[in-house]
């Protein structure tokens, strides 16, 4: 059954996920500790704060967290653990945005989907700090009222389910011929 | 008790070839390098891989004083992690011809890097001779029931095409197509921002190649209805702007995902449309378009990516669904593959047209002589031709004639 006319449409104003975007990423941390390490002997990560802030066309995340490492000096007669908190600031960009979407009401949130974690530890070439490699992935969303079409049905929502057709065009494929169109390269 | 096996091609391979493989296939390799511990701390992971896919991957980490701790990362679908270290470590398995492998990789700064290869993962343990028995088995008695059932292969595409003005500027196709529907618009990253440059048609699939085409034409209709501004130029093949890399992916379904599948797909098909690609076609390679390029998709079902934008013209399209949809029925009696040897794979990757064409027609000649051609000749016919006269595509051309699309309102 195509839409007939006793169908009506409406345009309403809700909130919705208007946007979404994924980014994950490789970063390099240097931390200075106070002996000339010899070997690393771990290196983790911990305390790991963030939030979201809208960001021109993006959401940017803003967070901070805890680097231990483990190492050993004095050609590994001794060891200890230097900590280091970092900040950063990760410009995710949107994958898909509803152009529709009313900019006054835009709310953003993010998930780590990956906790950070470092994935290489290494002494620096001058020998007096280490450089960690971190690992670490978000997903943001942007909320916003925005609109929506949708079909009204004037028979209310009885148990009487009418099959309706949204609207999908018949394709009419009969005129299209794949063996007119020329054999050039 | 189900037989595990690998191709004998990698024990033949000499370290200097593994290692030019994976290169080539975009994949960084140590391979060649005597390893020595370093006192440093280290993430590497162990990924058995069997036909296409990761039996288990493990973290691997080691400290400068030589401790190892082991963690299994676990296939879960809200991280990417398990993703990508199934997709490299597959990538490099494919690379080196081996269905079976134990793959281990560091994540380097430019991505994965291979450190290390057992092709007889197998003998690592008996659990895992287990696991590798059960996946065997999976496959043989998936294609088994392919083969009762006598299904056709259902093919779908989402091929690529560029707006460019009269100066060869980009317009970015966003500004008339949307995200969805038959006629819409891909992203790329680029400085850290998503831009939507590229038109992609989305046509019905179909098991029919006759039928498909006809979709695909009513894509291009939709596509012409919304992209208003006539004075665009619309350009298809493997890099028609520098930089701006154009796919041409085919989707398969009612069809099992294979090793021996896709390297058919490589052989019978991605090596052929090579030769007749323009030069600058090859410039999308090894980023997109490597040999064994595939995703599996939600819908159960497959894509093959390393064809460059079919759209170039009705022939080549005609050609290439013609001929997916055969490789993807007959691919059992296909069995010639070139790609085996250094010099033809190394030419894949550089589009040595030269070097191609002298692998091409037992090629051409093997696919002609199934009767099953006969129910394609009509589509794999022109190109077939093309390819022996020696024929080119020019992707600066605008392909809006070919598809007889109007240039005027």
């Amino acid at each position: 059954m195509s839409l007939g006319h006793k169908q009506q449409c409406r345009e309403i104003i809700t909130k919705a996920i208007c946007g979404k975007g994924r980014k994950f990423s490789t970063v390099t941390h240097t931390v200075t500790p106070p002996h000339n390490p010899t070997s690393i002997l771990g290196a983790w990560i911990i305390n790991h704060e963030y939030e979201a802030v809208a960001a021109g066309d993006g959401i940017e995340v803003i967070g901070t967290y805890d680097i231990n490492i483990w190492y050993s000096y004095d050609q590994n007669s001794q060891t200890d653990v230097a900590k280091e908190t970092v900040s950063y600031v990760e410009n995710v960009p949107l994958s898909y945005l509803d152009p529709k979407h009313r900019a006054s009401t835009v709310e953003v949130s993010a998930e780590s989907t990956q906790e950070p974690s470092c994935v290489e530890a290494s002494v620096s070439s001058n020998g007096e700090s280490v450089l960690i490699r971190v690992e670490r992935e978000f997903a943001v969303e942007l909320i916003a009222e925005t609109k929506v079409n949708v079909i009204v049905s004037p028979h209310g929502c009885g148990d009487d389910d009418k099959d309706y057709d949204f609207g999908t065009v018949e394709a009419d494929f009969d005129e299209l011929d794949p063996d007119s169109l020329d054999d050039e390269l | 008790m189900a037989v595990i096996w690998n191709l004998p091609l990698y024990e033949q391979m000499s370290i200097t070839e593994r290692t030019a493989r994976l290169r080539r296939s975009g994949l960084g390799s140590t391979l060649s390098l005597h390893r020595e511990q370093e006192n440093h701390f280290k993430v590497y992971y162990e990924v058995l891989v069997s036909q296409l896919r990761a039996l288990r991957v493990r973290k691997i980490v080691y400290t400068g004083i030589k401790q190892v701790k082991e963690t299994s990362v676990l296939r879960i679908e809200e991280t990417s992690r398990y993703r990508r270290i199934e997709r490299a470590a597959v990538k490099a398995a494919y690379a080196l011809n081996l269905a079976h492998a134990e793959i281990v990789l560091e994540a380097s700064e430019k991505g994965a890097v291979i450190t290390s290869v057992n092709d007889y993962p197998w003998l690592i343990s008996d659990d895992i001779r287990l696991m590798y028995e059960q996946a065997v088995k999976e496959t043989e008695l998936a294609l088994e029931a392919e083969a009762e059932a006598g299904t056709v292969p259902v093919l779908g595409m989402d091929p690529e095409f560029l707006l460019l003005r009269e100066d060869r500027s980009m317009v970015p196709a966003s500004q008339f197509l949307d995200r969805q529907g038959e006629a819409g618009c891909d992203s790329i990253s680029r400085d850290g921002r998503r831009i939507y440059p590229v038109a992609e048609l989305r046509p019905n699939p179909s098991a029919e190649p006759r039928e498909l085409i006809t979709h695909l034409m009513h894509a291009f209709r939709t596509a012409s209805s919304l992209i208003t501004d006539r004075s665009l130029i619309w350009c298809a093949g493997g890099m028609p702007v520098k930089g701006i890399p154009l796919g041409g992916h085919v989707h398969f379904s009612r069809v099992v995902l294979s090793f021996e599948l896709l390297r058919a797909l490589d052989n019978y098909l991605a090596l052929p449309v090579a030769i007749l690609e323009d030069p600058r076609s090859a410039g999308r390679r090894p980023r997109y378009g490597y040999l064994g390029d595939f995703r599996v998709q939600p819908y159960g079902g497959f894509e093959y990516r390393t064809l460059p934008s079919f759209l170039i013209s009705p022939m080549i399209a005609k050609g290439v669904v013609a001929m997916a949809g055969l490789i993807a029925s007959q691919y059992r009696r296909l069995n010639l593959r070139p790609l085996d040897q250094p010099e033809i794979h190394a030419a894949f990757y550089e589009g040595d047209r030269v070097m191609l064409r002298s692998v091409m027609e037992p090629l051409l000649q093997e696919m002609i002589l199934l009767p099953e051609y006969r129910g394609f000749h009509k589509y794999i016919n022109p190109l077939v031709s093309a390819l022996y006269e020696g024929k080119t595509w020019d992707e600066t051309r605008d392909i809006r004639p070919l598809w007889n699309i109007p240039l005027e309102p």
